[in-house]
């Protein structure tokens, strides 16, 4: 699994690429929970190269969108592969976690709420 | 060369020790595998399935390390796809697994628990046994998935 992160408009955008299980659950979350704690909370997950994830992925977003919520910001994600989203629909997750179709439309998505949520 | 095996041999994966960072290589196994027998269009839920019980035996162990050789097998019987997960760790019967909180707001919603339900989301049926052997008792998960060889790719049980 590789991570990429950049950032774009005051939005940090985490490009991942790989498979997401439970050895490698641990470096992406500290990755995520990095930015957060840092004051930068308004997170793309960009997955588009995420080829794979288990149940060791959902703890991981739902620990770093609790964390980004809890201090005014969201995570966000875009880019999901259909075998992925299938995971996320399974599991409730889609209720909970708005999803994007891409990468610049989950950017702008924080812009029209004024980036405080 | 050596010649190409009848579609319903067994295939065997030994891990010993098995540690996380062999998970990659147990679903490598599983899709090489489960496309030579044919059964190509159930491999991202069986991957999905023994991924999560494989992490489970390591996560229960101890110091990153699941208990004692882990063994899984993979055959095809008629059109179903048959796994078996051995190992020699504590036993638990995934009968006894939590139900998962899927409707929660985000704020209440609690992280972890899903993989079992995961699992049962994917195959059609889990079967634990406890098995007396002569090195000591034996776990033994049976996973199936009916129709895995003609299952569409997306798979869901």
């Amino acid at each position: 699994m590789q991570i990429s992160i950049t950032q774009q408009e005051h939005v940090t955008i985490v490009a991942v690429t790989g498979s997401i299980d439970t050895l490698t659950a641990d470096t992406l979350v500290t990755a995520l929970l990095d930015e957060v704690t840092a004051g930068r909370t308004r997170i793309v997950a960009h997955f588009g190269g995420v080829e794979y994830t288990s149940s060791a992925g959902l703890r991981v977003l739902l620990s770093t969108l609790k964390e980004a919520r809890q201090r005014g910001g969201d995570l966000r994600i875009s880019d999901i592969r259909p075998n992925v989203r299938q995971v996320l629909e399974l599991s409730g997750f889609t209720s909970i976690l708005k999803c994007f179709a891409d990468v610049d439309g989950a950017v702008a998505s924080f812009a029209n709420v004024g980036g405080a949520r | 060369m050596a010649e190409p095996l009848a579609s319903d041999a067994e295939r065997i994966l030994a891990l010993s020790p098995f540690t996380l960072d062999r998970l990659g290589d147990i679903r490598q196994f599983l899709r090489v595998t489960l496309a030579e027998l044919g059964c190509a269009g159930a491999t991202d839920a069986l991957v999905l399935s023994v991924d999560e019980v494989c992490a489970n035996l390591v996560e229960h162990g101890t110091d990153g390390l699941a208990p004692g050789p882990t063994r899984v097998s993979v055959r095809r019987s008629g059109d179903d796809a048959i796994i078996v997960v051995e190992d020699r760790g504590e036993p638990f019967d995934p009968a006894n697994a939590p139900t998962p909180d899927l409707v929660s707001d985000w704020i209440d919603r609690p992280i972890g628990g899903l993989g079992w339900f995961l699992v049962r989301q994917m195959v059609d049926e889990l079967q634990y046994d406890s098995v007396s052997t002569a090195q000591g008792m034996l776990n033994r998960l049976t996973l199936i998935k009916r129709g895995a060889a003609s299952a569409s790719p997306s798979g869901r049980a």
